[in-house]
């Protein structure tokens, strides 16, 4: 994680750097285990939490939450022991999941009422203003909400108490690229303050490529990579050959290898090195895409 | 706790509706019984309370619980909520239903049934609601309310399949004498499960993992 040390010297004496640690967290369950994760999220950041279904996602952000308890490791969030001071931390943070988990009989200005009790800083104000923003109707109950404006409420909801960390496993799923824009949007906006930071949860690999500052990649309960963005996209790359060229290729060099009609496609790291190395093969950019799907999917020939 | 205690009351809003019209309906129907009081105010404190089992049943359907300890609530204020919720449904169908039958009464006075005995026979009523409560909502903490409908049916059911059994058995059924003493006592023995089954279904929930 090469990110780390710039960020630890800039923020000696404000408070934890960090929005995020976890250390060495563990969580067995029958049929699955997540092991030794290891993430940190620097303030004034998105971090991109991708993986396959069951990878883990889920169970890592039930675990910062305490709606799982850990087997082992370390979980401190905003500088907060998140079980000790757990109220105190959850002031702080605004969760929003893969749908909305409001009583289908109940209207909006009722979440509000109801938030006004919940958190110390509830903000009727700047609730009643994302309503507006987001063309929600106060007085109409849930029920009739189409899926877009469930989402959308909920994060008027996350957001109407001035959290620090939103935290946010797989809010744009489900919606239209229209809303799903939008609500990028205002993740970008929220993180323009330097002491926000987001935990972005999600498949569609293509939004986080548009806010994301890092990349955690969760597969079958382990880290496999948690970098920035533009290194991993700058780093990683897609060799093109046909059949002829394949077995000129070192097996060491490919990451996941894919092989169609046209030929063979492998993903490889140091995409500078490699250019040198293999002269006259073609070398693709990657989408973040190409690389969970080679590193889940691809033949491993190692 | 206060926040939580409003969801529940926004959500039951509705069915809080339907209840008010059974009131009015089981009032009309009890008024032909000898005694009015004791039946109607039974059946509405019980049915009071179903609507705390319904508040869970929407938290079910909502699959609120997850969301709900993302927010700043402690687990314990969660299940103190339900309990809390318990109670004052339970006291506003028997004050509710005490105030209307106090009103049949006062038209068709029943014979050395007076006002004392009138509270006396809420009182009872009431703490039958909260005992019977007190075994239900640590089950439903540790089993999740739909699996805890079988065991509704058979808290309810058990008392009455009790007495006939002892009937059929042979067994004598405890004096009227004694009945009334219990009845004396029952208030007390009622608040003392419920703090109890409160301890238990912290102990149950804060364990629990979402």
């Amino acid at each position: 994680m090469n990110y780390r040390t710039d960020t630890m010297q800039s923020s000696i004496d404000h408070g934890p750097q960090h929005s995020i640690e976890l250390t060495n967290l563990s969580k067995s369950f029958d049929q699955f285990q997540l092991k030794d994760v290891n993430l940190t999220l620097p303030k004034g950041s998105i971090m991109g939490f991708i993986g396959e279904n069951g990878a883990g996602k889920t169970t890592t952000i039930k675990l910062i939450l305490n709606q799982l308890k850990a087997d082992a490791g370390n979980i401190s969030i905003l500088g907060f022991d998140h079980i000790r001071e757990e109220k105190k931390l959850k002031e702080e943070i605004g969760v929003v999941f893969d749908e909305s988990y409001f009583h289908d009989n109940i209207k909006p200005k009722h979440i509000s009422k109801i938030m006004e009790h919940i958190y110390r800083n509830w903000d009727r104000e700047m609730f009643s203003h994302y309503l507006k923003a987001f063309h929600l109707p106060e007085n109409k109950i849930i029920k009739d909400f189409s899926r877009g404006m469930k989402m959308k409420l909920t994060l008027a909801t996350a957001l109407s108490h001035h959290p620090k960390l939103l935290i946010l496993d797989e809010p744009t799923s489900g919606l239209d690229p229209v809303i799903r824009n939008e609500i990028l949007d205002i993740f970008l906006d929220f993180i323009q303050d330097e002491e926000h930071s987001i935990l972005f949860s999600s498949h569609i690999t293509s939004d986080l490529e548009k806010v994301a500052d890092y990349i955690t990649f969760l597969h079958d309960g382990k880290i496999l990579f948690s970098e920035s963005k533009d290194d991993l996209l700058a780093d990683y790359g897609l060799l093109l050959c046909g059949s002829a060229d394949f077995s000129s290729v070192d097996k060491g060099d490919i990451i996941g290898h894919r092989e169609n009609r046209f030929g063979h496609e492998m993903l490889i790291r140091n995409k500078d090195k490699m250019a040198k190395k293999y002269k006259g093969f073609t070398i693709d950019s990657v989408t973040l895409e190409d690389i969970m799907l080679f590193y889940v999917k691809g033949d491993h020939l190692k | 706790m206060t926040g939580l205690l409003l969801k529940d009351f926004y959500s039951l809003r509705q069915y809080g509706k339907t209840m008010l019209f059974m009131l009015v309906f089981f009032a009309f129907l009890s008024s032909g019984m000898d005694n009015p009081a004791s039946f109607f105010e039974g059946f509405m404190v019980i049915m009071s309370m179903m609507m705390a089992i319904y508040s869970f049943s929407y938290d079910n359907l909502a699959r609120w619980d997850r969301f709900g300890l993302s927010l700043p609530v402690s687990r314990t204020e969660v299940v103190g909520g339900k309990y809390l919720l318990s109670l004052i449904l339970c006291l506003a169908g028997g004050i509710l239903a005490f105030i209307l039958s106090s009103v049949i009464l006062a038209f068709r006075p029943v014979e050395g049934f007076g006002l004392k005995e009138h509270l006396f026979s809420l009182a009872g009523v009431s703490s039958i609601g909260i005992f019977l409560f007190s075994l239900l909502l640590p089950l439903i903490f540790k089993f999740g309310v739909e699996k805890s409908r079988l065991f509704l049916i058979a808290i309810f059911a058990a008392p009455t399949a009790a007495v006939i059994s002892f009937g059929q058995l042979g067994i004598e059924l405890p004096s009227p004498a004694f009945l009334l003493d219990l009845l004396k006592l029952l208030p007390l023995i009622a608040a003392a499960c419920f703090i109890l089954s409160f301890l238990i279904s912290c102990r149950i929930y804060g364990s629990k993992e979402i």
